[in-house]
């Protein structure tokens, strides 16, 4: 299947898997979320329901990707950017143009 | 007919009635909706057994979950309520017969555990929109606005309200006696009216229910599918055995080929319809409707894992551009509405940036 895949959409689906891979890294190994890397989907919702961190999680997830990323998230990040893990790293391939190169 | 149960499907202007689910307050009845409650000593070990979420409640408090077969296939979606150690299930996506089956078929013998049917005396009203607070207050008083996502009380008249909701806006589900069923519903109504509220049948809330991304156990289910291909492994304890918990387990090891991956449309789009990579095909749509909140086709498709990702603008359908998104697709005023401040009077002075979350164009 993956053979079909040409250079360009390859390139840009690595990229995606590989900041999704760093915050799924970020959640488990950081925030010390109690479930495998794998079990966290990439449309699952941050807060409240999904994977339920609390505020105080938001702030060091804030943090800590802000670090990984050399990014700067916009203080709005909590009505749109940190909805889902997803959405985060849609906000991190906009803010960074080099994040997830290998 | 939802699980063998007549279910008002609209009541006469789908797109109004979403409107007021987005806008002010939706009123629906659920009968397809399953009321079971499970007591008895061993209850807390039957319940944790056929539910695949954790069950560290509170008591008055609720999570959702799901029903799996041995096969680790959806059978049921379920809110989990801890009622004083008893445990209520609000169950949809399988006929109450089946569903009674399923339970009574995963009990030890000799467990004591006791199964009611409380939908044989009683149904659901959801209210559901960023006013549905408002409407609350109006009839329980001021002190429903403190209450919690995900938590229940009783109150008179044999009523359970559940604070839950499938639409990402303000949700509560009312468990009252059927008896009782006509005149609350002109209670609601009548209060409602104040708030632009309105009935709405169960197709508007399930294209609210796509636009926020939530499971839908009468559309999103296949053979072979399971919570790791639609995304739903939040739902799943990670420590303890359940029902179906060895096939996730191998399945979440194997990794799954598929993924629920949410796709934007300029075109219609259908379910069933074909996604396509340079003509070849990389998957289907199971759900989707056009959103009039943001003025294109929403879907979630069943993509080939190696393609299951956000944010690519080269895949089709029937020719037609779509583009990956991530979920959910609209902005919810839910969330830019405070109870504290504001009112369905003041709606205006809410912030509120609009339907659309970004810029969706495919």
């Amino acid at each position: 299947m993956a053979s079909r895949i040409d250079e360009r959409l390859r390139a840009q689906l690595a990229r995606r898997a590989s900041v999704l891979g760093e915050i799924r890294r970020i959640l488990v190994e950081e925030l010390r979320l109690p479930m495998p890397a794998d079990a966290i989907d990439p449309d699952v919702m941050i807060f409240g329901t999904g994977l339920g961190l609390d505020s105080v999680d938001e702030v060091e997830l804030v943090v800590l990707t802000e670090q990984r990323f050399d990014v700067v998230l916009p203080s709005t990040v909590m009505h749109d950017g940190l909805r889902t893990v997803n959405t985060l790293v849609d906000l991190v391939l906009a803010l960074s143009p080099k994040a997830g190169d290998s | 007919m939802i699980d063998g149960i007549d279910v008002v499907a609209h009541h006469g202007d789908v797109e109004a009635e979403i409107a007021a689910v987005r806008r002010s307050v939706g009123i629906s009845l659920l009968p397809h909706v399953t009321a079971l409650r499970v007591s008895g000593a061993d209850a807390k070990a039957f319940v944790d057994h056929v539910v695949a979420g954790r069950l560290l409640l509170r008591d008055g408090q609720a999570r959702q979950s799901l029903l799996l077969s041995e096969s680790g296939e959806i059978l049921a979606d379920a809110y989990v309520c801890n009622d004083d150690d008893r445990f209520l299930l609000f169950a949809e996506g399988m006929e109450r017969k089946a569903l009674l089956a399923h339970l009574f078929a995963h009990r030890s013998d000799g467990a004591d555990v006791a199964i009611d049917d409380l939908s044989e005396s009683h149904t659901v009203i959801s209210l559901n929109g960023p006013f549905a607070w408002e409407l609350m207050a109006a009839l329980e008083g001021p002190g429903v606005i403190g209450f919690p996502y995900l938590s229940f009380y009783h109150a008179a008249g044999e009523r359970l309200y559940l604070r839950a909701g499938k639409t990402g806006e303000f949700g509560y589900d009312v468990l009252l006696p059927t008896k009782a069923l006509s005149a609350t519903l002109d209670q609601f109504l009548d209060a409602g009216r104040a708030l632009d509220a309105r009935q709405v049948g169960i197709e508007a809330l399930w294209r609210c229910g796509l636009e926020n991304w939530y499971f839908n156990p009468h559309l999103h289910r296949a053979p072979g599918i399971t919570p790791v291909e639609l995304q739903l492994q939040w739902r799943l304890s990670h420590k303890k055995e359940y029902v179906g918990s060895s096939a996730i387990i191998a399945r979440r090891a194997a990794g799954p080929a598929r993924r629920a991956t949410g796709l934007v449309g300029s075109g219609t789009v259908g379910v069933g319809d074909t996604v396509t990579f340079e003509d070849e095909p990389i998957g289907v749509v199971i759900d989707a409707h056009f959103s009039p909140a943001i003025g294109h086709s929403v879907a979630m498709a069943m993509l080939d894992v190696a393609f299951a990702h956000s944010g690519v603008d080269r895949y089709a359908i029937r020719g037609a551009p779509v583009r990956t998104i991530s979920p959910p697709f609209v902005n919810n005023l839910s969330m830019y509405v405070n109870p504290q401040r504001d009112s369905f009077n003041t709606r205006d002075a809410v912030r509120f940036p609009g339907s659309a979350r970004s810029a969706p164009t495919p």
